[in-house]
């Protein structure tokens, strides 16, 4: 229905999508604002103060139970401590008298009123107290008694009927106002004592204490739960020692909570708002271990519990957990004891604790809510999103699908009502689009049947594999007999790369391609063929033009043609010629000629233009007439001539036919108007396609320069292309090029290399050699030799004596060369400076022009009168080096008309001098005549010991050669070979 | 526009999806997650109290946690002490707790309490094959109206039987050629106490009189009202609430002379505060006592601090006057109080659990009392429990089990002060022969023998005076 750049999307998942995306965004916003709000964590920590506060609660009340209520036995114990010892003083007993058997019983009987009101009083569960004179570790049996209330919350009953004796001699059971328990016994026995006896610990702190501690400060809270032995009921014991007036500590008094008892205090069930909480009643000590003494719980168990490791979480041991992190616990201390008395050692502890999934059993909820919302709004929010999408495409697609269909059956789809108004009415627009689309289209193929000039064309859509082609598009491409009914993409191409590859094609300046179709009557058919993209839509066309492009071509051949012969002008020939050049095929082998008239200047100096005219039409008809038809003939413009032989299977033919031309040039005879005759004359050159290029333009440049070279030795002539020659011309042309560069970018430097005093080794100067920086031009020679044809000598002089001082100067300066030393510089004997630049030169450089010795290289000829003049310059010394001598040019005479200071003895003579006799009768002659002449002469190119200690045997005076020091930029020393052999050398002599 | 009716949709499907998962609340009375609790107040002490917390402890661990159903035992110590205070309850007092849903009473106190309108009829609440499985007598105790209505439920019920230290018994038996069959009837025990004062009396030939007790009694209104039941005449006979007396001056008589004259004679002891104590301390040999305090019973004797020696015991049926096979029913049963519903509810399926055969079987066997369903009432039932039984235990719920078979298990009805009423029976007998006893013990140790101190209370006048003022105060209860 539409269509659009990038990925193509249905209404459903369009729909789908966004509402998709509102559904995350809200489920992102819910779960975002539970998170940043911090809502379970709040609700946790609430769980956590409630647990702690209730813990706080029920520490204070349990405290205030232990501490002011249970443990405060002074009214009691006063009062036994008082009987007892009005009791020993009237029987005149001992306290040990007490301990024997029966021997308590009057006393027991006295305070048991006592003993069983303070039990009432304080809402305990037991009451005891024992008699022990001796170590209570090691008595057997004990006196006393022991008595319980399993009721101690309810109103003490009649008669005692509530109170039962778990330990009181027999005497008091008989006295009968007391029921015995079960578990009764008249003494207290070994196995009463066994685990943690409750009663123990106080006595020994009284007796360690050694009266200096009351009977409150050895005041023990048992830290474990313990039995009677006969009985299983656990409990928990507080007891204080009884110490009579004078200090003896004689027993033990104490009340006991039953640990089920004890329970009720603590209802685990205020915990939390539902079971699950529980109550420990812990001991620990200062390093924070917690052992459990009592649990009150209604969901777990003792086993469970002892399960559980807990330990204090905090600093401040009030939270604990246990190992597994699986439970909470909030703690609060219970001060049982005064500071420093001897059991503040034993930290109590009372901890309300829970599973954390109990703990946190609203947020757990309240997050189990919210996910199961959550989940449920996602799950019926995707339900309904889906629905609603589906309901939506639904109409869109059914009417999508029908328009597929028509497209199938190629008819006009009839889009049926969706039942919704926007959408029915948009189809039913689209309807009446397309009968207006449809009926247009058929209007304009009857025009387009009507019109006279062929058009046919096509379509080709993206994505789609059907093409819409027109009937006539193949039978005018020439493809007879296609089915373009079923035409498929790929092969609607193929057919057309077929028929192509079948026909010659250009492109037009607008940028369409012209197609020359070959026609069975032998004329031919010009099509135009464009193509333009549309979206994703190619719409290819297809026109027959030829009536126009015939027109066109009249009308250029007639603007291209040349007036006077009537042969193509330049315009022409390369126009035609380009149109064969792209095809090989129809070239096959050809060659091109460049025909240049050789007299024409000579024929319109003598008889005039119009005479010239005549002769220059004459050669046009001559070179028209003997070509093969076809050949393409052109001027080029006043005497050129250019021909292109092409189609031929091999150069053979070809050769044949510029032989038959140039047989034909040379029978033409022409009448002057003076009555002679006179011949054609052209001089030619040719060049083979595609051997030598496939390039018009080279082509064209190669034939022009055989033409040239035939013109420039013997005209009349038709020569061939020359690749090597050619290659020459631009090899020399290329260094002339570089030459000219190097002088405007003075690529050049100047090396200096030492020469050497024979006699000592010393340095006596430098001879200043060239150096090129350009890849074609390193050897100096070359650079001379070109300087000399380009006559640029001059320049080369006048670079050499100012570059070469120049640096020798700033050398100089540096103290890099010694400054007694002579520079030689080398200077073209027949060029010579302007006196401009002698001047300059010798304001820029007097202070070494005395030392400055020309070395005048051996030429053909010496002009001896440049060479004095160069002698008469300004500051010059006149003292010359005469360079390679022995090298040839009439050396001898140079050396005389010369005269030099110096003489130099070429390398060819120094090389293997000290083999070759001939070479050292040489140079013992030219040593010989310099010497009786007042001459050095300096041997150059020395490259070994051998060749150094024959010159030296001969007797030269001076030393240059790599053998002794190389050039550089900066001159280097003697080599430390040549040193040597020198000072043997003279050791030797 | 689309969206906006999408989200109207969200919105009301997360509405409804929201209200689904808030929306838990089911219509039963019972709901696991939000478990009733319940609390149940006994007198139990010792064994028994274990027993019922152990049993409390298991069915809040398995049925209740199913049904939503926590229980919470609370002894109140003793009958008395539970009774105060669950009338101080019931009145609403200063300092007294709140009702409990269930508490352990007698037909008396469960009387009372039914009086101020608190008590559940629980009649309702049980089906008619319910209803049949427990043993008939026990039903009809909480019938007070006698329109089969059930206000107590009867969990556990004790009787009386004879317990003996079997250990010194057979050394006097050996001795005397005394049998169990002696001590069937109560004349049979009297006769035989007195042998038994009379043999161990000759144990040490240079001291005269220092005989010792063979038998003592606990629960003195037992032994008036069952014995006059098995004479034929039942004390307080109670139809409506109201109380007619028949204190006979003949049964009273019986009763006298075999009870008051065997004690001051020093033949029957009553030292310790319960004659288990007696038995512990080696003053008398035998008791009745209830079958639930068997348990005190103990396992060796102490005669000093440093003397003892273990018994053995046994059990025999309870001494009966002859005449009418009666045995006492004894025990409380459970009274529900009014509350909520699910509390009721709760409460009945906890005494139901309770009082199934095994389970009622295994809480028997642990404390002493009988089953209370007639399939469970039977040996074969309770030794076919699997139930660990202790020997002295079976042979007490042996002997009682018999009991209740062979005889018409009777319990006072209840009426108006019809406690204070057996509190008279209680001690008006037994209070003034410990007295005479006293004084005969004082006088034996100015050097009377026995039967010269102990003739002054052995006259008629003696007898006269103690019935008439005890008629007379038995009267004021009666309508």
């Amino acid at each position: 229905m539409s269509e659009r750049k990038g990925k193509e999307r249905t209404i459903f998942w369009m729909a789908l999508r966004s509402l998709l995306a509102v559904l995350a965004v809200e489920m992102l916003l819910m779960v975002g604002s539970l998170v940043a709000g911090g809502v379970i964590q709040t609700l946790n920590r609430n769980s956590q103060d409630i647990l702690a506060k209730q813990v706080e609660n029920r520490c204070s009340y349990l405290a205030n139970n232990m501490v002011l209520d249970w443990s405060n036995l002074s009214a009691i114990t006063d009062k036994v401590n008082t009987r007892t010892q009005e009791f020993l003083d009237a029987e005149n007993m001992t306290p040990e008298d007490l301990g024997r058997e029966g021997g308590s019983v009057p006393l027991i009987n006295e305070v048991c009123q006592d003993l069983i009101d303070t039990m009432y009083g304080k809402q305990v569960s037991g009451v005891f107290m024992l008699i022990c004179t001796e170590p209570a570790d090691t008595a057997e049996t004990m006196q006393g008694i022991y008595l319980r209330d399993l009721d101690p919350t309810s109103m003490p009953s009649d008669l005692h009927a509530d109170i039962l004796v778990e330990r009181a001699p027999v005497g008091v059971v008989r006295a009968g106002y007391l029921a015995t328990d079960t578990g009764w016994q008249p003494v207290f026995s070994v196995e009463d004592s066994a685990a943690q006896p409750f009663f123990y610990k106080p006595y020994r702190a009284a007796v360690e204490g050694k009266g200096g501690l009351s009977a409150e400060a050895c005041g023990y809270w048992t830290t474990e739960t313990y039995s009677l032995s006969g009985d299983d009921r656990e409990a928990l014991a507080y007891s204080q020692p009884l110490i009579l007036p004078d200090g003896t500590v004689y027993g033990v008094l104490g009340v006991e909570v039953l640990s089920d008892y004890l329970r009720t205090l603590l209802p685990s069930g205020e915990l939390l708002e539902k079971d699950g909480g529980s109550y420990m009643l812990a001991c620990g000590t200062e390093e924070g271990t917690i052992t459990p003494v009592l649990l009150s719980s209604e969901t777990m168990s003792r086993e469970m519990l002892e399960e559980l490791d807990f330990t204090f979480a905090d600093q401040k041991n009030t939270v604990m957990t246990d190992k597994d992190n699986k439970y909470y616990g909030a703690v609060r201390n219970i001060v049982l004891y005064s500071r420093n008395a001897p059991f503040d050692a034993d930290k109590w502890y009372l901890a309300g604790f829970a599973k954390r999934d109990d703990l946190f059993a609203f947020s757990i909820l309240v997050t189990r809510t919210l996910m199961f919302s959550f989940v449920g709004t996602i799950l019926i929010g995707l339900i309904g999103i889906f629905l609603v999408s589906y309901h939506l495409s639904k109409p869109i697609h059914m009417l999508s699908g029908e328009v597929e269909k028509a497209k199938q059956m190629g008819t006009l789809p009839s889009l049926p009502s969706t039942g919704i108004r926007e959408i029915d009415q948009f189809s039913g627009a689209i309807e009446r689009l397309q009968q207006e689309v449809t009926d247009s289209a058929t209007r304009f193929m009857q025009i387009i049947k009507m019109s006279s000039v062929d058009l046919a064309g096509y379509e080709l859509k993206e994505g789609s594999d059907r093409v819409y082609v027109t009937d006539n598009y193949f039978p005018l491409m020439g493809a007879e007999n296609v089915d373009i009914e079923n035409l498929t993409v790929d092969k609607f191409r193929e057919i057309k790369m077929e028929v192509k590859r079948n026909l010659t094609a250009r492109i037009a300046e607008d940028g369409s391609t012209i197609y020359t179709m070959p026609q069975e009557n032998g004329r031919v058919r010009y099509l135009r063929s464009s193509t333009t993209q549309d979206g994703n839509r190619l719409v290819g066309l297809l026109e027959d033009v030829t009536a126009a492009t015939m027109e066109k071509k009249q009308i250029e051949r007639e603007r291209d043609s040349d007036i006077l012969t009537k042969l193509y002008g330049r315009q022409g020939f390369r126009r035609e010629a380009e149109e064969l050049f792209i095809q090989p095929g129809v070239m096959k082998h050809a060659a091109l000629v460049m025909i240049d008239l050789d007299n024409l200047k000579t024929t319109n100096d003598r008889f005039g233009h119009n005479f010239g005219d005549l002769y220059i039409q004459a050669a046009a008809r001559c070179f028209q007439e003997n070509t093969p038809e076809g050949t393409l003939c052109a001027r080029m413009g006043g005497d050129e001539f250019i021909i292109l032989f092409y189609g031929f299977d091999d150069r053979e033919q070809i050769r044949e036919c510029l032989d038959r031309l140039y047989r034909a040039i040379g029978e033409v005879d022409f009448i002057l108007p003076d009555g002679k005759n006179m011949g054609l004359s052209a001089s030619g050159g040719y060049a083979w396609y595609p051997e030598d290029t496939s390039d018009l333009s080279m082509l064209i440049k190669y034939a022009d320069f055989a033409m040239y070279q035939v013109k420039r030795m013997k005209k009349g002539q038709l020569r061939e292309f020359d690749h090597k020659a050619w290659e020459q011309q631009m090899s020399e042309d290329q260094s002339r090029i570089e030459f000219h560069q190097m002088l405007e970018t003075r690529k050049i430097t100047y090396h200096y290399q030492p020469i050497f005093r024979a006699g000592d080794g010393e340095i006596f100067g430098y001879e200043a050699l060239m150096r090129v920086d350009v890849p074609s031009l390193r050897n100096p020679e070359i650079v001379l030799q070109i300087a000399k044809e380009e006559g640029m000598m001059g320049e080369i002089e006048k670079l050499t004596m100012f570059m070469a001082s120049e640096r020798y100067v700033e050398l100089l300066d540096q103290g890099l060369v010694s400054p007694e030393a002579h520079l030689f510089l080398n200077s073209i004997a027949n060029e010579d400076m302007t006196e401009e630049d002698e001047r300059q030169y010798h304001e820029r450089f007097a202070r070494i022009q005395d030392r400055v010795v020309v070395e005048i290289t051996e030429t053909e000829n010496l002009e001896i009168e440049l060479i004095r003049k160069k002698s008469r310059a300004e500051g010059f010394t006149g003292i010359f080096a005469l360079d390679d001598y022995g090298s040839g040019y009439n050396s001898e005479l140079n050396l005389l008309a010369l005269n030099p200071h110096y003489v130099k003895v070429d390398v060819t003579i120094v090389r293997d001098i000290d083999v070759d006799e001939n070479k050292q009768q040489v140079v013992r002659n030219i040593v010989e005549y310099g010497h009786t002449r007042d001459m050095q002469i300096i041997a150059e190119g020395i490259e070994t010991g051998a060749e150094l200690t024959k010159l030296l045997e001969l007797g030269v005076d001076l030393l240059q050669g790599y053998f002794l020091a190389r050039p550089g930029a900066v001159p280097p020393a003697l080599s430390e070979d040549a040193r040597l052999l020198l000072w043997e050398q003279r050791q030797n002599s | 526009m689309i969206s906006q009716k999408k989200k109207a949709l969200l919105g009301v499907l997360c509405a409804a999806g929201l209200m689904a998962v808030a929306g838990c609340g089911e219509n039963t009375p019972l709901d696991p997650k939000n478990p009733t609790s319940i609390t149940v107040w006994t007198y139990y002490n010792g064994d028994q109290l274990s027993a019922f917390d152990g049993m409390v402890e298991e069915f809040n661990g398995t049925v209740g946690a199913e049904k939503g159903i926590v229980v919470k035992s609370v002894s109140q110590g003793s009958v008395n002490d539970l009774e105060a205070n669950v009338l101080a309850a019931v009145r609403g007092e200063v300092g007294a707790d709140e009702v409990p849903n269930i508490f352990m009473a007698y037909a008396d106190t469960a009387y009372a309490i039914d009086q101020m309108g608190q008590v559940v009829d629980l009649k309702d609440y049980l089906t008619e094959e319910e209803k049949s499985a427990y043993i008939d007598s026990y039903i009809e105790e909480g019938d007070f109206s006698g329109i089969g209505e059930i206000k107590i439920f009867p969990t556990a019920k004790s009787l009386e039987v004879l317990v003996l230290n079997k250990t010194d018994w057979d050394v006097f038996a050996e001795a005397t050629g005394a049998s169990y069959d002696d001590l069937s009837d109560m004349e049979g025990l009297v006769a035989t106490a007195k042998r038994y004062y009379e043999w161990t009396d000759a144990q040490t030939p240079d001291v005269q009189g220092d005989g010792r007790a063979l038998f003592g009694r606990d629960a003195m209104a037992n032994y008036m009202l069952i014995g006059s039941m098995q004479m034929g005449q039942e004390i307080f006979e109670v139809s409506d609430g109201k109380m007619t007396l028949h204190f006979d001056k003949a049964v009273a008589r019986r009763l006298w002379d075999n009870y008051y004259i065997p004690f001051v004679k020093g033949y029957f002891a009553a030292t310790g505060r319960f004659r288990s104590d007696d038995i512990k301390t080696g003053n008398i040999i035998a008791y009745v006592g209830s079958t639930s305090g068997v348990s005190f019973f103990p396992e060796a004797v102490s005669v000093s601090d440093s003397e003892s020696y273990p018994i053995e015991m046994d059990v025999l049926p309870c001494p009966k006057f002859e005449g009418g096979d009666y045995a006492v029913q004894q025990g409380a049963g459970m009274v529900v109080t009014k509350g909520e519903e699910p509390e009721i509810y709760a409460s009945v399926e906890f005494l139901k659990w309770f009082t199934a055969d095994e389970r009622n079987i295994k809480f028997s066997v642990d404390s002493g009392y009988l089953p209370v369903t007639k399939t469970a009432n039977s040996k074969e039932a309770i030794v076919g429990s699997g139930a660990q039984i202790r020997d002295s235990m079976l042979k007490t719920l042996n002997v009682g089990v018999d009991m209740v078979n062979d005889n018409e298990m009777y319990t006072t009805k209840a009426f108006e002060g019809g406690n204070k009423a057996r509190n008279i029976l209680e001690y008006s007998l037994s209070d003034k022969a410990a007295a005479d006893r006293e004084i005969v013990v004082g006088r034996m140790t100015q050097g009377l023998s026995m039967e010269e101190a102990a003739a002054e209370f052995e006259l008629d006048d003696n007898f006269d005076v103690w019935y008439e003022e005890t008629l007379q105060r038995l009267q004021e209860f009666a309508q």
